[in-house]
């Protein structure tokens, strides 16, 4: 983990085209602006979390939904 | 062809052509890139099966049998959200069934945009004011987010006898 001191209007880059720049500051908060490449996935922590957490529950239950009725080999194209 | 033992489903085999590229992984499961989908024999629930881990396989929805209009706006922009061509774009909806109620729930905020021609998806985040990550489908009045997505055709396209026999 790095820890870095940075003002308002500098930056922070990591690869792969990703930077974040820090906007302003109040009293606790701090606004930050993040540029990256359009299919990074960019979220506060928090919804992040709550997406992971029903990815998680959907892969636990998916053995109790339906369990016997997949076509065997199955497979297609998703649809337009 | 690429050979699954012990799955969810069993042995199964599919055919390469079928693999979907996700370059930046499923949210929390950024290892997992590369899926298939599996159908059912009926029913509006696939499989979005992992050809990496067998044992992985998240039930999908097509968003379009949620409702017409999900997500709001133009097609055109969740495109944009990814880089593709709204043409090519299908998207998909994780579902899930909450252990304790047993009721089947949709992972509004996170749909999966498919480019059909390249074969690539990626899980995209909406705005988490709008959508929800568990949304229950069938019964909007228990929804505290957005609510007005789900309409009648969900029951249709969801049996309710099927759900509620959907016990482990």
């Amino acid at each position: 983990m790095l820890v870095v001191h940075r003002k308002v209007g500098e930056r922070i880059v990591l690869s792969g085209g990703i930077e974040i720049t820090v906007v302003s500051t109040s009293r606790g908060g701090v606004r930050l602006a993040v540029t990256a490449p359009k299919d990074v996935v960019i979220a506060r922590g928090e919804v992040h979390d709550a997406i992971a957490f029903s990815n998680a529950a959907a892969a636990a239950t998916s053995a109790s939904l339906f369990p016997e009725t997949i076509e065997s080999g199955a497979q297609c194209s998703p649809q337009k | 062809m690429i050979h699954l033992s012990n799955t969810r489903f069993g042995d199964i085999s599919v055919e390469e052509a079928s693999a979907i590229t996700f370059p930046r992984g499923i949210i929390g499961f950024s290892e997992e890139v590369r899926f298939t989908i599996l159908e059912r024999a009926n029913g509006p629930v696939a499989y979005l099966q992992s050809l990496k881990s067998p044992r992985l396989a998240l039930p999908i929805i097509d968003a379009s049998l949620l409702a017409p209009s999900y997500p709001d706006g133009p097609r055109e922009e969740l495109a944009k959200l990814v880089g593709i061509d709204a043409e090519n774009m299908a998207v998909l909806v994780v579902v899930h069934v909450n252990p304790d109620d047993k009721r089947l729930r949709a992972n509004l905020l996170a749909p999966i945009v498919v480019d059909v021609e390249n074969r690539k998806a990626w899980q995209v985040i909406l705005d988490a004011e709008t959508y929800g990550a568990n949304v229950p489908i069938g019964d909007a009045a228990a929804s505290p987010n957005k609510t007005s997505i789900v309409n009648a055709s969900v029951a249709t396209a969801v049996p309710t006898t099927t759900i509620t026999s959907a016990t482990p």
